[in-house]
């Protein structure tokens, strides 16, 4: 779980990137359409007036020619041009005006503003005697842009929701259901927990009595034992032989297999109990000097270091984050380990190394022992499991231990080994303490 | 009329045979008051506050609880919160003796005021021990209740 927030926060710069483009995705969309489409319908109309005003002014230069002096007060034949309209024309406004500027016809439509204008010169002998000027209103355009616009909103709208809403919502779906999951899984977790905890509780009610029982019987047995022997004297000797041997050794026999048994399975219960409480236990972090820690560990070896004469190596170990009794255990079943499974004839190489990263530090308890086989290096953190020759005393129960310890800091273990070799086991745990949701 | 002398030891245990080790036990270690079992937790309870099948006994309160967690009908911790929340029966020590050792009960048993918490060693030579010292307490306890 402790992955889960930095996975979060890729998630969200991811999801304010999509944003960001389709936020200019879509607005490029509503601003770049419809102005386009304005600018292209504008210039295709200002296009048309020019031909019409130029058709007009070909008519009016004609006018000019004829009678350079005079045209302007032909009102009838220009009012004639002028009004000559193609057939479902736009409206428009044509009006010709003098080179003076005053106005000299015109045939006016009810135009409603804004509006636009093109003019066309009247020529007389390539002259400029006055202008033709066409007026349309720009209303239609603006009401088809802003129909544009329109459309182009909607499929902005689209666009958006194509690349940020849809994909955004999937996303967010998947993760909800991840997290489901995870809440599942942890509660699925939490009852498996309570339960084996309830279970290996429930067994120590019956041990009592297995190993009670047994103790009472034994004492019992061992009170009357006397007058018992003295009661024998009064058999023949085959009876007397039969008798003892149930009395002296089947009984004993029988009862120390029944405590041993008991033993077993209350050392098993134990165990388990054991590595159950790890789960409750609340972590106490503190800063911790790895080295010292270290080397107050290696301390309980010391014995066995000078007997075996195994030569031990520091590295620099840092200082960090930590629950002091997931470290010390943790670290101390390690290094029982690397000395208890060395193998026998060769100098003992036992060496601790630590590699920092930004929020991790792993430490390495690498060893030149008899090594694990690479079928059985699975195994080693299995419960009750103990893999390789059975010469070394040991409940199977320590690595399981351990694992247990460093998951419950957010913390991970893992082993490399080689037969014959030498075996290198790896504990990570997060600098600043591991939390567990 | 009862015997003043005849101070009771309750011993509430659902398990039969651990009933009888930890009678067996106290016997050696001496204790020869009279022991009243019961097997499950709302007997203890109307045992002491004299109601449901014990209604109308006049049997004293007895001298000191033994008190086992795991028991049905009424929980241990059930019981213990009854007694001490009453309070007739407030003042009688009660100890818990369970195979229970985790950290929470035990300190939930001793906010909820039992006066010892014993665990029951599984291994039958430190049964006996944990049962011989207990003795050893009572007679302790009963000279101290004696005095006044």
């Amino acid at each position: 779980m402790q992955i889960a927030p930095q996975h979060l926060n890729n998630s969200t710069t991811a999801v304010q990137r999509i944003t960001v483009l389709a936020i200019f995705a879509t607005l490029l969309i509503a601003t770049v359409l419809p102005l386009g489409y304005f600018l292209a319908v504008y210039y295709r109309e200002l296009g048309a007036m020019e031909a019409e005003a130029k058709g007009d002014s070909f008519y009016v230069s004609a006018l000019a020619s004829e009678n350079p002096r005079l045209w302007q007060y032909q009102q009838v034949r220009l009012q004639d041009v002028l009004d000559r309209r193609p057939h479902k024309g736009a409206m428009e406004s044509r009006t010709v005006y003098a080179f003076d500027g005053k106005m000299v016809a015109e045939s006016r439509d009810n135009l409603g503003p804004p509006l636009m204008r093109q003019t066309y010169p009247v020529l007389d002998a390539g002259r400029p005697v006055g202008t033709v000027e066409i007026t349309r209103s720009l209303r239609p355009i603006l009401l088809r842009t802003s129909f544009a616009a329109l459309l182009s909103l909607t499929l902005g709208w689209v666009i958006f929701y194509l690349i940020r809403i849809m994909p955004i919502r999937s996303v967010q779906k998947a993760e909800a259901q991840s997290q489901r999951y995870a809440r599942e899984l942890e509660e699925t977790n939490a009852d498996l927990r309570a339960f084996i905890f309830g279970i290996a509780h429930d067994l120590r009610a019956p041990l009592v009595n297995l190993k009670g029982f047994s103790g009472e019987l034994r004492s019992d047995l061992a009170g009357v034992m006397p007058e018992l022997r003295l009661g024998l004297s009064a058999l023949s000797e085959a009876e007397r032989q039969r008798v003892a041997a149930v009395l002296e050794q089947a009984v004993p026999e029988a009862l120390g297999y029944i405590d041993a048994s008991a033993s077993k399975l209350d050392s098993l219960v134990n165990a388990i109990l054991q590595l159950s409480r790890i789960d409750f236990r609340e972590l106490n972090l503190e800063e911790i000097d790895s080295e010292a820690l270290v080397r107050v560990a290696l301390q309980n070896f010391a014995g066995t270091i000078k007997e075996k004469n195994i030569r031990v190596t520091l590295g620099v170990l840092p200082y960090l984050i930590a629950d002091r009794l997931v470290m010390e255990q943790s670290l101390t079943n390690l290094l029982d380990n690397a000395c208890k499974y060395l193998e026998p004839g060769r100098a003992g190489l036992v060496s601790i190394t630590a590699e920092q990263s930004k929020d991790a530090v792993i430490f390495s308890v690498k060893d030149n022992g008899r090594g694990i086989a690479a079928d059985d290096i699975h195994k080693v953190f299995e419960i009750f499991r103990r893999v390789g020759q059975q010469d070394t005393p040991g409940e199977g129960m320590g690595l399981a231990f351990v694992k247990a310890l460093v998951r419950r800091q957010g913390g991970n273990i893992w082993c490399e080994s080689v037969l014959g070799e030498g075996t290198t086991f790896c504990l990570s745990l997060p600098v600043e303490g591991g939390r567990r949701s | 009329m009862a015997n003043l002398e005849d101070v009771t030891i309750l011993l509430v245990e659902d398990d039969p045979g651990h009933a009888q080790l930890i009678e067996k036990n106290l016997r050696r270690a001496g204790i020869t008051n009279t022991i009243v079992k019961l097997d499950d937790g709302q007997k203890c309870v109307d045992f002491l506050f004299k109601k449901g099948e014990y209604s109308g006994d006049d049997h004293r309160p007895p001298f000191l609880i033994l008190l086992d967690l795991n028991l049905p009908v009424l929980l241990g911790y059930q019981v213990l919160e009854a007694i001490k929340g009453d309070a007739r029966t407030k003042a009688i020590p009660v100890v818990i003796l369970t195979t229970t050792d985790n950290p929470q009960e035990i300190s939930r048993c001793y906010e909820l005021g039992c006066n010892a918490y014993m665990t029951k060693p599984v291994d039958y030579e430190q049964f006996s021990e944990a049962i011989r010292k207990l003795a050893l307490f009572l007679a302790i306890a009963k000279v101290s209740e004696k005095k006044p």
